[in-house]
């Protein structure tokens, strides 16, 4: 019974991923234009340009420190830049419009309510994007099955693993359906089966901009395009020797 | 524009949170109980000295038992927002929250609102305690002047928590600094003696704060006299002003953290 919910469910959200319109590759989702970013004395980003398309995946890569997580922070909003602009479907970064239109995996667990159970979290993270309790029940409902997570939704956040709050992570960036997914190492702690169930989630979603953070090869390989960021950041006094 | 299910979401996963502390949660109405006994004690063997005015209030008992009971309902529009800012920015949340599609507003207001409906309960314990077990006249109780004057005493102060808020967002500690503000306020305003008490000097101050009318409203509707709705048009007043200011000074607040990349800090 439960296993043929769980079918229906999938299929569900198969059926609405397929009502997706065609992809108009033309038009970029995300838009970096001149992007610099400094903390004090330290440039983390310096006059980085970048646009993604939509149905575009493209891959930051990058050693640590070298700004892949701030990058993706000046898209998401919560991070303004020091100097040049960026925009998500149009809108400024940062702005009520922008926000809605993305959905986030930050590489890091600290985003969940601990005493929460996971399901509790990703129905409060659904209304958070304005859906009604019972939509967001549906949905939350929707991706955890399609992601094979029903059993790790039910356990209370501070009694999963660091892997099973990163697979949670990654149904809530899922779970608006948004345009845009930045994901910073997702995979980074996940199992074998883990990660097949990630990619092929996002190949469900070949209408979504993508920004993958990762420094696993196979993630790279799966992107249309790789993105190079520089060594890790310097001050003006490092950079003038 | 407000999305108000928005703001009940965080009031009901505040809710979920606390209930999930069981033990703490029955202590703390447990603590509360101790509280209004505590005062009943104190006031059967502390006498009032003639000509001590305690306004509406028949005894030092009934004056306290009003004090407590805004005090509970001020804390928790004011220290309790900070606190629970302090608590996101901790556990990594508050950058979650921002990057969703959810107005500063809505945070604010949707932090606030467990925290004072929760209060709201404790200052119907307490009046049910006093009425039912320590001699309080349940006869005389306007308990339409209650209603009005609890939810206008945590819409007047709930700028401050705000404020406390925005402030938490930026300099993340502070908490402390709020609690002895509110404390001295609702101190020197006469929650727990009259303000007749104070030196001259100081009782035009406590007579200015929003937390004196609170008290006097209170005392009105709970022991009889005619400033009950007096003190909710200023009650009103204090939170017409302090509202918008302080939810634009929280805007402007999350603003600063994120140019400053401070929303991910703790």
């Amino acid at each position: 019974m439960r296993a043929k919910a769980r079918r229906t469910d999938t299929a569900s959200v198969k059926a609405a991923v397929h009502a997706v319109p065609p992809i108009d590759s033309t038009a970029p989702l995300i838009t970096i234009d001149k992007l610099t970013r400094r903390f004090g004395p330290m440039t983390v980003l310096n006059a980085l340009s970048l646009a993604v398309a939509r149905g575009e995946r493209v891959s930051l890569v990058g050693p640590n420190g070298s700004g892949k997580s701030t990058l993706l922070r000046c898209v998401l909003g919560t991070v303004t830049p020091t100097a040049g602009t960026v925009t998500v479907d149009g809108h400024r970064a940062g702005t009520f419009a922008a926000r809605s239109s993305i959905g986030v995996s930050l590489a890091q667990e600290r985003s969940f309510y601990l005493r929460l159970s996971g399901r509790e979290n990703l129905i409060l993270f659904a209304r958070l994007r304005g859906l009604s309790r019972r939509a967001a029940s549906v949905r939350v409902a929707e991706v955890t099955a399609e992601l094979e997570l029903s059993e790790v939704a039910a356990r209370r956040a501070d009694r999963c693993s660091t892997g099973q709050l990163q697979q949670l992570a990654f149904a809530r960036a899922l779970l608006g359906e948004p345009p845009v997914l930045l994901l910073d190492e997702p995979t980074r702690s996940l199992d074998h089966d883990a990660r097949r169930r990630l990619w092929a989630a996002l190949d469900r979603r070949r209408a979504s901009a993508v920004l993958f953070a990762s420094h696993l090869d196979e993630d790279v390989a799966a992107c249309d395009r790789v993105f190079r960021l520089g060594t890790a950041p310097r001050s003006p006094a490092e950079a003038a020797a | 524009m407000i999305r108000y299910a928005v703001a009940a979401s965080l009031a009901r996963r505040d809710f979920e949170i606390s209930r999930s502390y069981r033990t703490a949660f029955v202590l703390d109405m447990f603590w509360g109980a101790i509280d209004v006994l505590f005062y009943y004690y104190v006031s059967r063997i502390v006498g009032v000295s003639p000509g001590t005015d305690l306004g509406a209030a028949p005894s030092y008992f009934a004056f306290a038992l009003a004090g407590m009971a805004i005090s509970v309902v001020i804390l928790s529009a004011t220290t309790t927002i900070s606190g629970r800012v302090r608590e996101e920015q901790l556990t990594g949340t508050l950058e979650f929250i921002c990057a969703n599609p959810v107005r500063s507003s809505e945070f604010a207001l949707g932090t606030a609102a467990y925290p004072f409906m929760y209060a709201s309960v404790r200052v119907g314990i307490y009046l049910v305690l006093g009425v039912a077990f320590l001699g309080l006249s349940a006869g005389d109780v306007n308990w339409a002047g209650v209603a009005v004057i609890v939810p206008l005493s945590a819409f007047a102060m709930l700028g401050v928590g705000v404020l406390a808020g925005a402030a938490t967002v930026v300099f993340k500690r502070g908490g402390s600094v709020v609690t002895v503000a509110v404390f001295g306020m609702t101190f020197i305003s006469g929650a727990l003696f009259p303000i007749a008490l104070l030196p001259a000097w100081l009782q035009p101050l406590g007579k200015a704060m929003p937390t004196a009318a609170a008290l006097s409203g209170l005392r009105e509707a709970l022991y009889g006299g005619g400033g009950v709705w007096s003190a909710g048009v200023i009650l009103t007043a204090w939170g017409i002003v302090l509202l918008p200011l302080s939810l634009c000074l929280f805007a402007a607040a999350v603003a600063k953290a994120r140019a400053q990349g401070a929303l991910a800090q703790y």
